[in-house]
């Protein structure tokens, strides 16, 4: 097989055209930098909290995909419940945000048990398809049981006032609960990080990943560490809930939004690779808030208004994708030969 | 009362059955060879005594020092003393050679040191931080003995050790076997299509045709036994 290398290893020289596009990427972003300082930071900060929320999704998704085989479609589902849940405690029960941040997760765990015990445990060794199916209908129905117990219009909690108030750059204003959300985020990646890599527990799963039964014969008991993996990827979805919930509301759409991206990242990353989910979301997020920006700042320095493509954010992890997938199929970490 | 007892064991797949009765029986600190052809259900044996995914075992009885094999999970046989060195090695590829120790040593009940290990096999200890899939054939399989050993078994198995490996590798991996087996009282039942490496190691023979047993010798009268090597081995 070919070794296709990745994108700007070192191990090749720049083409010209390469040269050309990094120099005029550049040259946008000190442009738009110089030109809009306010609105920069407000986009480079913007995608900084989508791409970690989309990470703290894509974690678990990646990890039930490696470790299981399962395509969890309901793990969107269980992101979304994480942000009602928080709605229930705070607004509905009145307890405090805190204390919110850490329960609501947990209570997404427990789902995650259900889920986990009541359906997946039947379909590790089915057909994936079989898989994606049930936790499509598990979707669903965690969807409109949403919006038969909270309603379908859009809700909203108060973060505490710690939180809600803005910090003021000069440049501009940031709200406190973006960078507290990226504080989370952080600590949470760097978490499953040092879990996965550096005890006993993760290097189990890790030889479970590889070769399950090989791990079983020399005395791992597996389905023990399925169902911790599995409730600790549907904990860190909900947590990413919470956060996305506080800091922008919450609606019954936002599962199937988030899910889709989600998906877009484990493959851009390379399913199997956590590390390799961490620099996708962080791409698709800084691309999806950058380019905008970026396409606006071209056509005000070139007089062309028809660079300025109206919504082209929501369009671009999917060009990403695309243009990952056409260069290496396996994404950017993948394993050898997956997809390939 | 023998360490290993298999008595009229029966197992298959779903394409059918392959083991019609296969008895065998390995004492305390021996070391016994199963031989036979491709197919003949050396390795369905191996896995029916072990509770892998498949072969699914359809009668007959797997006692392992005293324990019903057959109602444990696969996970629960090394904490027994039991411990496989399977086809193909299947060392876990991106785990260093130390991590694929490291991970045996921890679910055993009363391992090994890991230096214990190392002066076993030092060429391991030199590539103690590689990734397995970054290691020779032969350097592979010994990972795959050296992460049966450190679990301090009482038996292992071994499916085809030497299958695909250089003649001096070959040497090296017989003496690691008869080393096991002398200075640490393991038994070993060892699966070999090569009858040759049956002969330097082990001390009694099981013939396997057909998913059943057809001699039980020593290596003295297996060496003599021109006839039964031709029919059975094809050598």
């Amino acid at each position: 097989m070919n070794e296709i290398p990745l994108p700007g290893s070192s191990s090749r020289s720049l083409s010209l055209a390469e040269a050309a596009i990094w120099s005029v990427l550049l040259l946008v972003t000190v442009l738009s930098a110089v030109t809009r300082p306010g609105l920069f930071v407000d986009q480079v900060l913007g995608g900084l909290v989508y791409g970690l929320i989309l990470v703290l999704i894509a974690l678990g998704l990646s990890i039930v995909l490696g470790l299981l085989g399962i395509v969890n479609f309901a793990h969107g589902a269980l992101f979304m419940l994480g942000a009602y849940f928080s709605y229930q405690f705070m607004a509905v029960w009145g307890v405090s945000f805190w204390i919110a941040l850490i329960a609501a997760p947990l209570v997404v765990g427990l789902v995650g048990v259900v889920i986990e015990r009541g359906v997946l445990r039947y379909l590790y060794d089915e057909d994936p398809l079989n898989g994606l199916l049930a936790t499509f209908g598990l979707s669903l129905m965690i969807g409109e049981a949403t919006r038969a117990i909270w309603g379908g219009a859009p809700k909203s909690v108060a973060a505490p006032q710690i939180l809600s108030k803005g910090m003021d750059l000069g440049i501009t204003t940031v709200a406190r609960i973006r960078l507290f959300t990226v504080l989370v985020a952080v600590i949470v990646i760097a978490a499953v990080y040092l879990l996965i890599e550096r005890t006993d527990f993760g290097l189990s799963v890790r030889a479970g990943v590889l070769d399950r039964e090989m791990a079983e014969f020399l005395g791992v008991n597996m389905n023990v560490r399925f169902i911790s993996m599995f409730v600790l990827g549907a904990t860190i979805a909900g947590l990413g809930g919470v956060l996305r919930g506080t800091a922008v509301g919450m609606d019954v759409a936002m599962d199937e939004q988030f899910i889709i991206l989600a998906f877009v990242v484990v493959v851009v990353g390379g399913i199997g690779s956590l590390f390799g989910s961490v620099v996708a979301g962080l791409l698709i997020g800084g691309t999806a808030y950058l380019t905008p920006l970026y396409l606006s700042t071209l056509a005000s320095i070139t007089n062309i208004e028809a660079i300025n493509v109206p919504g082209i954010g929501g369009l671009v992890p999917y060009l990403v994708m695309i243009v990952v997938l056409l260069v290496r199929p396996r994404g950017l970490f993948g394993q050898e030969g997956f997809l390939e | 009362m023998s360490l290993l007892e298999v008595a009229g064991l029966q197992a298959g797949y779903e394409t059918g059955q392959v083991l019609f009765g296969v008895d065998l029986s390995v004492e305390e600190d021996e070391v016994v060879s199963l031989l036979g052809r491709n197919g003949a259900g050396k390795t369905t044996t191996m896995h029916a005594i072990v509770g892998a995914n498949v072969p699914t075992v359809l009668g007959g009885e797997i006692r392992f020092d005293g324990t019903d094999l057959r109602e444990r999970r696969n996970y629960q046989i090394s904490e027994l003393g039991l411990s496989l060195v399977p086809e193909g090695r299947r060392c876990f590829r991106d785990l260093t050679v130390e991590e694929n120790l490291r991970l045996a040593a921890n679910h055993a009940e009363d391992p090994l040191s890991i230096d214990d290990v190392w002066d076993q096999f030092p060429e391991l200890k030199d590539m103690h931080d590689r990734p397995s899939k970054n290691m020779s054939g032969g350097e592979q399989q010994m990972l795959a003995i050296a992460r049966s050993l450190i679990t301090n078994p009482q038996l292992i198995l071994m499916d085809e050790p030497c299958e695909g490996l250089a003649p001096l590798i070959v040497r090296r991996i017989e003496s690691i076997i008869k080393d096991i087996n002398g200075k640490r009282d393991v038994s070993v039942l060892l699966v070999e299509q090569n009858v040759a490496v049956a002969m330097a190691v082990a001390e009694r023979h099981y013939v396997i045709d057909e998913g059943e047993i057809v001699e039980e010798l020593s290596t003295e009268q297996l060496r003599k036994d021109e006839a039964l090597r031709q029919e059975y081995l094809g050598v």
